[in-house]
Formats: structure tokens, sequence, C-alpha cells
């Protein structure tokens, strides 16, 4: 616990923390389109299309050439590697469609998760290494946040001391040197929904890992300001057989947040998990209404339920590019709302959105 | 599997997600409770000062340190006019204060209870040297706390106060001294909470020092992150706590003074990145500084445009009393001049703790003095 050490220089501050709060502007989240190849695979394969990078890059235009009205709810777009450098049937970097719509593109870094050696199937992520050049190379190409997932499960003896100590030092070692190359850091600490335990017990596991994650950050001189978090929703395990509603949702979530994650991080972008479109939406809807303080922006980044109806309509099909996009639009509004807590359950329904889109062990 | 593997795995079970919340009624005590410590417009009036500290106090006026005399300024304090209670929600006490009357017989804790001023108790038992450290210490006083805690429960007290002090030098506050302060602080707490006492944490970054006040800043909130994470560790249950911090100011001895919109900026930021908003209030310490300062200070904090997800208020002792003691000068016939002091400064800060003070305008005897001791002992 050194308390001799650097703040970052104003001009990288102001720099991060703009970055942040644009992202987690008043009615906007983030789309995150970085499925890894093996991930997005699986999506194309459910709607019978081949798992092609021409197939990949078709898929992504179409996302990124919606009507620039999207903008109006998307502030950023999380890509995967593959996709910066791919092109529009134009010849324009699919970057510079998002460019254009004032949404502003990042980054996955992360290179998937790792076993943690004698833990009960426990992992942490990797990706360190050359981390640094990785990130100049990418703020070059107009990526200006980053976003590394850490996974964690529920059991009987898990998540363990080991596994959360590790992956709360891994996710300061990745922010710190996304800040060094004034790239803004989304720290995902993910706390799977598998499992049988009840919201009171996810409630505790949310706030012990949250709490790790926090003090990591604070010995890796982090600068929260200029940070965004990523987390799950406080939720019961897929296979509990209690019920909970939406507001006891809501309720836990805030309850962990608050006690846990310091107001000076301007923004909450939760994680959809396995809910489907519209209980992510109702969700966090909840949220954003639930009578607890809310000191930072609780927005969402979205990935299957943002895209669930979206693929659904596009079918892989050309004709049905315009379709898949007004899917697109109708979720992200609803989303929209949902962060301001203004969504009316049901009133925005898509081809995909009462689906449950849960995957066991899901890996992106 | 080998017997010192099982007890490494054994003691690095420290985060475990195996624990229980305090039940329903107890969370709603504790919440409550402090809640109304830092009720709009209202903050702490610190009287605990061991008898010790105290003794120099009444050294100053030409008072003997006896029982009485100790008494006679206690109840000094409490027997002001009612209106103290519109700005001091609560009061510090020190143990042998429980037990004592007014000269007409009533016990201090029940005359605070019909002007509506919560009481409390300081609970450590004063600072001992870590061995070894460069001058560093922790606080003790964690043995048969949970009774002790009962006990004053019993005797009408709802919230406690445990100081630990760490002093910013070349190699100091060390990881050792963060650690132990952490530590102790987080077990004074549970325990508190165990026995339906709300407990006040304190962890002193002291003024004593020439750093500046970026130097202030980076130790209170590596100090800050490691009580939280320690708070949490233990399951404490944040919304039932209060924090008692210092300001993030230059030290006493640094040639580069601040003025109250920088304090307050870096005050604030410090908390934001290292207090959860589920603490309800932050009631600052006064440390050395002179009523005055320390009323355009929390103002400033008040004012301040940043997030601020907590109440920010005072647990005033000396920036409260120092014009109590000097108006007083051990005399009976200035006890209603002295009370008046106290009403006056409880306005002043009140105000500053609404972002309403306006600097000067509450003239007390002493509110331009320093109250800055080295190594200041309570």
């Amino acid at each position: 616990m050194s308390t001799y050490f650097q703040y970052p220089t104003p001009e990288v501050q102001e720099e991060l923390r703009k970055i942040a709060q644009a992202i987690v502007a008043p009615g906007k989240g983030i789309l995150a389109a970085d499925e890894s190849t093996g991930t997005m695979g699986k999506r194309l394969q459910d709607i019978g299309v081949e798992n092609t990078e021409e197939n990949r890059r078709k898929y992504r235009q179409m996302l990124f050439s919606t009507d620039p009205a999207v903008s109006e709810n998307i502030s950023g777009v999380i890509l995967f590697h593959e996709t910066l450098y791919q092109k529009a049937d134009d010849g324009t970097p699919l970057v510079s469609l998002l460019e254009k719509r004032g949404i502003i593109p990042g980054i996955k870094v992360d290179k998937g998760v790792v076993p943690l050696f004698g833990s009960e199937d426990e992992c942490t992520t990797q990706g360190l290494d050359d981390l640094a050049q990785r990130c100049a190379q990418y703020k070059k190409d107009g990526c200006h946040f980053a976003k590394w997932r850490c996974v964690l499960k529920i059991g009987r003896n898990t998540p363990s001391y080991q596994a959360i100590m590790e992956n709360a030092n891994v996710l300061a070692r990745y922010a710190s040197i996304c800040q060094s190359q004034r790239i803004v850091p989304i720290v995902e600490p993910e706390v799977l929904p598998d499992g049988e335990h009840d919201l009171d017990r996810a409630q505790k596991v949310t706030e012990v890992v949250l709490a790790a994650v926090y003090k990591a950050l604070n010995d890796h001189h982090v600068y929260l300001e200029g940070t965004l978090l990523k987390p799950n929703m406080v939720t019961a395990g897929q296979s509990c057989k209690k019920t909970y509603t939406p507001m006891d949702i809501g309720r836990a979530t805030v309850t962990a947040l608050l006690r846990t994650v310091p107001a000076a991080v301007p923004g909450v972008t939760f994680l959809s998990g396995g809910q489907s479109e519209e209980e992510a939406s109702v969700n966090l809807n909840a949220i954003n209404t639930v009578d607890l303080k809310r000191p930072w922006a609780l927005t969402f980044s979205y990935g299957r339920a943002l895209q669930a109806s979206v693929l659904r309509a596009w079918g892989g099909k050309p004709e049905n590019e315009p379709a898949g996009q007004q899917e697109l639009l109708k979720r992200a509004k609803a989303n929209g709302q949902a962060s301001q807590g203004k969504y009316v359950a049901g009133s925005v329904t898509g081809v995909g959105a009462e689906a449950g889109l849960f995957v066991a062990n899901h890996a992106y | 599997m080998n017997e010192s593997l099982l007890q490494t795995n054994f003691v690095n079970q420290k985060m475990s997600t195996h624990f229980s919340y305090p039940d329903t009624k107890l969370q709603e005590l504790l919440k409550k409770t402090a809640e109304a410590i830092v009720a709009p417009g209202k903050g702490i009036l610190a009287v605990d000062e061991s008898n010790e500290g105290i003794g120099k106090l009444l050294a100053g006026v030409g008072l003997e340190n006896t029982e009485d005399n100790r008494r006679r300024y206690r109840q000094l304090l409490f027997t002001s006019d009612d209106v103290l209670s519109e700005n001091i929600s609560a009061v510090i006490l020190f143990d042998e204060t429980v037990y004592q009357k007014t000269d007409g017989g009533v016990p201090f804790i029940e005359l605070l209870k019909s002007k509506n001023i919560i009481p409390g108790i300081k609970v450590d038992r004063d600072v001992v040297p870590l061995y070894l450290s460069e001058d560093e210490v922790t606080t003790q006083g964690l043995d048969d706390l949970a009774q002790r805690c009962a006990e004053y429960k019993k005797q009408g007290c709802q919230f406690a106060k445990w100081r630990c002090p760490l002093k910013i030098g070349d190699h100091t506050p060390s990881p050792q001294a963060i650690h132990d302060t952490a530590q102790v602080l987080a077990r004074y707490a549970s325990i508190c909470q165990s026995q339906g006492v709300v407990p006040i944490v304190e962890p002193d970054v002291l003024l004593d020092g020439d750093h500046d006040i970026v130097r202030t800043q980076k130790v209170t909130e590596v100090v800050l992150a490691a009580v939280y994470k320690s708070l949490n560790d233990h399951h404490v249950f944040l919304e039932g706590t209060l924090l008692k911090p210092n300001m993030v100011t230059p030290g006493q001895g640094c040639l580069t003074r601040s003025a109250p919109e920088e304090i307050a900026e870096a005050t604030v930021t410090a908390l934001l990145r290292g207090v959860p908003a589920a603490v309800p209030g932050i009631a600052f310490l006064s440390g050395g500084q002179s009523e005055e300062e320390a009323t355009v200070n929390l103002d400033a904090i008040n004012k301040v445009q940043k997030k601020k997800p907590w109440t920010l208020t005072f647990s005033y002792g000396r920036a409260l009393q120092a014009s109590v003691w000097k108006t007083w000068a051990g005399k009976d016939e200035n006890v209603k001049k002295a009370q008046a002091e106290l009403i006056k400064r409880a306005k002043a800060n009140g105000l500053a703790s609404l972002g309403k003070y306006d600097a000067g305008t509450i003239a007390t005897a002493a509110g331009d003095s320093s109250n800055y001791s080295r190594n200041h002992k309570y």
C-alpha cells in the first residue's frame, strides 16, 4: 500500500474522463458487438448462416450502417479485433461508419479465460502481454475504450479467495495499462448466473467481488473517474426455484453497488448475461426506478440482449437488412428508455424478444 | 495434504462469500440512528476528551483536574439552551461522563435525550506503539468490547466512536500501520453492530508534518480504500455506520497554504474515490483547525460542485469548544456567556453543513486561534 504514486497528468485525466462520460451520456448505452470468432459462429449457426469472415463482415456492416438515429441511444460499440480492420462494401473502414454517427469505437482486448490450476474449475483471463503496445495501436486506429471480461462462478465453495484475488488483480493491471495509453478501461467482473443459488447469495458474492476489484484498482492507482464498470445485475441463479420481481433485482443490484463502487466512477454499464431482450430492459428500468441513491449512471452494455431480434430478422439475407436494422433501433430505444427509468414493460417487442438467451458456462 | 498447506488455505479464506447480513430489525435500527446523527443542518459535538486531555484544558483555566471539575465543564455544555439541538444531533462522551449527573441530580444522558440529542461513547482505549515501526501506533480496546458496548447501550448510548491516528512522514504511514488500522476499525465496527450500536469509524490522517496537500490526498485515498476493504471483509453493514475522517489539507508545517476551495476539491475527490455511497454520512474531525477555519472549510466542502452522495457534516471537539473554554475561564458567572458561544459555533457549523455559511459572519471569542498541538493527545 504505497502512498507514493502519481496521478495521471491533467490532460490525460481530462481525456479519459470525457470519454467515459460520453459513453454513459443520458439515455445512451453500449452495443457489445465483440463476439469472438467462435462465439459469432454459434450466433450465425442459430440462424443457419455459415461462419465465414465475409458473413461476419456483412453482419457487422449491417449493424453499423443502421440509421444515424441509433446514436440517440448507442454511445459506443465494443468491437472484436477482426472487425476493427474490416471494410464496408464501398471500401470504407467499418469503424468510420461508427465515427460518422458520433458513436465511439471500443475494443475487446482480453485473450479469453484459462484455468486456475488446483482450483475447483475456476479461471482467470489472459491478455496482459504486450497490452500497452496493442492499446497504443488500437488508439491510433480509432478506439477510445477497451473491455476485459473476467468470469467468476457461484458454487458451494466458489468463487474462492484465489479466484477473486487473481481476477481483481488482472483487471487492475489491464485498467492501468489502458489508461497509460489514454484508453478508458471498462472493467468487467462477471459473476455468472449459472447455478441454483438465491438472490441473497448472488448479492453477497457480487459485493465481495466488487470490493476486491475496487481495492485492487486503488492499489494500482487506477484513475476511477476515467473508467467504467460492466457488472452482472444481481439475480438468482438460473436454476433457482424461487422467483423474484424486477424490483427485487433492482434493489439487490443497486444495494450491492452502493456498498462497493465508489461514486468517482462515472457509470455502470450492465451486461445482460442470459437474460432475454425484454428481461434485460425491464430489469434495467427497475434498477433506474428503485428507491435508492444512484450516484453513477446506470445503463446497458448489451450483446445478446440487443442483437437476438436483429439476427432473427436478418437471417443472413441481404433483403432483410433493413428489417434487422429496425430491430436494433427498436431495442436500442427501449434500453435508452430503461436507462432513464422510462421503459414500459412490453412496449417494444421484437422477433426474438422473449427468447431466453441463457447459455451454460457462457464463453465469449 | 500437509498441515501447513491446510493452514494456509484456511487463513486465506479471508474473502468469504458465505456470511449473514444483520437481521432486518437490526439493519433498520442502525440505519435510522446513523441517519438521525447526520440529519440536515446538524452535526456532532465531540466531548470525549480523555481525563489527561481535558486536564490540560482545565489547567489552562486555572482549575484542578478533578472529577467534579470535569463534571462541571460538561454540565455547562449540556445545560445549554434547547436551541442547541437545532444544530447538534449527537454528543460523543467519555466513559466517566456517561455516569455523571447535573448539580440537580439529573443524569447527563437523560438531559441530552430530553433535548433530543443522541448520546454516544468513545470506546477505544488509546494508542499503543507498533513495535519496530517508525513511531507508528495502533489503537487498543477490542478486549471485552462487546460487553462494554452492551453496557453502554443499556445506559443509553446509541453510537460509538473509535479513533486511529496515522502520521505522514517520509516512510509513513507504512503498509503495516495502514493494514492494522483498517483491521482494528473493522473489528470495532463489527462488534458495535452486534450490540446494536452505530460505529463511527475514525481513521485520522494527522495534520502534523510539512507535506503538501497532494500528498495528504494520496495518503487519505489509500487509507480509505484499505478501511472500506476491511469493513467489507468483516461484513460491516455500511448503511449503519458513519465515517469521521480528516479533511484533505496541507500539513501544519507546509509553507504553501491552501484556500478553502482547494481543500474542498481535494477532500471530496478523495471521498468519492474511497467511500461507498452506502455510507449515509461523513462527519469531519477538525484536527488542529481553528473554529473559523473548520467552519469555512466545511462550508466550502458543501459548496464544491461535485457529486456528494453522503451527508457532509461535522464532528468537532476543539473547533466547537475553544471559545467556550476561553469565555468560561473556569468561572460560574461566565457559564451563560460560554454557552452562548457554543450555540453560536454550533449554528455556524450547522449552516456550513448546508453550504450556507458566510465566512466571518459568526464571530466567537477564540474563532481564529489555531487548535493545533503536535502529537495531540485527546
